[in-house]
């Protein structure tokens, strides 16, 4: 009993600091404003689930842009791409606003038996910056029971584990589980402040077939055949993915068809979350290098290429900030479009690969 | 509520492996208890 209670001590401990992480963001004085997911879902309140809601507001009328990043805790390009958002973008007219953290009860604990370190790191020129790797789901501890079939408020039957996913919950349900309630908080932030274009940003499993991908709502098929040519031009190669009219609880599905926002769903490759990948490590997270993946490559069973350079953050992090970028510019260019909406002051894809994510994140010290 | 009774049955199985504990005379199932009781004390503290 006394060996119990030391071992749980130990691992409580470091359980216990990873469940209250404090996530180390920079926000910019006179530049950002930050309010919660609470003011548009009062059941969040003094929950894990009560994220941050980030807005750069030029104060000139214009389209506006919610991106959302940190849906799922152990897809980091989502995170950190809209980190750089966060932290670089000036916005000159229209407005945008930034989840870093979609789902905080994702981001406060890792799954069992998979190995995964609780942090990893980046290189900036003022030393490493720390993020938290987490994991796909809800919190046990936050959301229990898990059922046996998770039945969504459309009548679709899915696997009980999805009631954990936040990307299987919209439109949200106000006094749901929580990940319903975290859901439903998003869609009446889009829908209160008229959000005209939604990004959600995600990572796939090198083996999964929707991968280096964007999904669209219908709605969007006017402007997708442009957003893939342009970000070609870019050299950022890009599959569409027309969002299934069945699949429902998505952001792609359920916030095209319940707001007027236009929402599109971007992908990366990320070998840390694949079932073939080697030992998990905070290298394999950030490099993406693992010699089951270029193996797996040579076999023809991935839907990207892995050799042994890996698939680095860098990459999939400028395949974002490019996407988004981009689907701002199309969109600017739509008839429909009242004024434009002017993000500046953010890197390149080019610019990305070459300087590394860490030269666009500010000093949280500072 | 929910949150309520999941602690109790928690506490009601904690309980019982350390029932067995006390009450196993081999050392390999005491060690086995050992290693069940973490996490079942984790969980109960909400910690993991």
């Amino acid at each position: 009993m006394v060996i119990a209670l030391v071992f749980s001590v130990i691992t409580g401990i470091s359980f216990y600091k990873m469940r209250n992480y404090d996530a180390t963001f920079v926000v910019r004085e006179g530049i950002v404003e930050q309010t919660k997911l609470s003011d548009y879902n009062p059941n969040l309140e003094d929950t894990c689930g009560n994220a941050d809601i980030f807005t750069i507001d030029s104060g000139k009328p214009g389209p506006s842009l919610l991106i959302i990043g940190g849906t799922h805790g152990n897809e980091p390009a989502s995170q950190v791409a809209a980190t750089l958002f966060l932290e670089n973008a000036t916005v000159s007219s229209g407005k945008v606003f930034i989840l870093t953290e979609a789902n905080k009860c994702g981001l406060n604990f890792s799954y069992p038996q998979e190995g995964a370190p609780q942090t990893y790191h980046i290189d900036t020129p003022f030393g490493e910056r720390e993020f938290v790797y987490g994991a796909r789901a809800t919190n046990f501890v936050d959301q229990w029971p898990v059922p046996e079939v998770y039945i969504h408020r459309s009548g679709s039957k899915m696997s009980g584990q999805e009631s954990r996913n936040l990307n299987r919950a919209y439109p949200g349900v106000i006094d749901g589980n929580i990940s319903e309630r975290i859901a439903y908080a998003i869609t009446e932030l889009v829908k209160q402040n008229d959000i005209t274009l939604t990004v959600d940003l995600h990572e796939a499993a090198p083996e999964y077939p929707v991968n280096n991908a964007i999904v669209y709502h219908e709605k969007n098929s006017d402007m997708i055949g442009q957003i893939v040519f342009e970000l070609e031009m870019k050299g950022v190669v890009i599959k569409p993915e027309s969002s299934p009219k069945d699949f429902r609880g998505l952001t792609h599905r359920e916030l095209g068809d319940y707001t007027d926002t236009r929402v599109f769903l971007a992908e990366t490759s990320n070998a840390s979350q694949g079932r073939i990948r080697g030992e998990m490590t905070e290298e394999l997270i950030v490099t993406g290098i693992d010699k089951f993946y270029t193996k797996a490559t040579e076999l023809g069973i991935t839907y990207v290429d892995y050799d042994e350079s890996g698939v680095h953050l860098n990459e999939r992090v400028g395949r974002h900030v490019a996407t988004i970028m981009t689907i701002v510019d199309v969109y600017n260019r739509m008839p429909e479009a009242e004024g434009s909406l002017d993000i500046n002051n953010m890197p390149t894809y080019d610019e990305i690969i070459t300087n590394g994510i860490g030269n666009y994140l500010l000093n949280p010290d500072e | 509520m929910i949150l309520l009774i999941y602690r109790v049955m928690l506490l009601a199985i904690l309980g019982l492996v350390i029932w067995n504990l006390y009450d196993y005379k081999k050392k390999t199932d005491r060690i086995n208890c050992t290693i069940v009781i973490i996490p079942f004390l984790l969980r109960l503290l909400m910690v993991k």
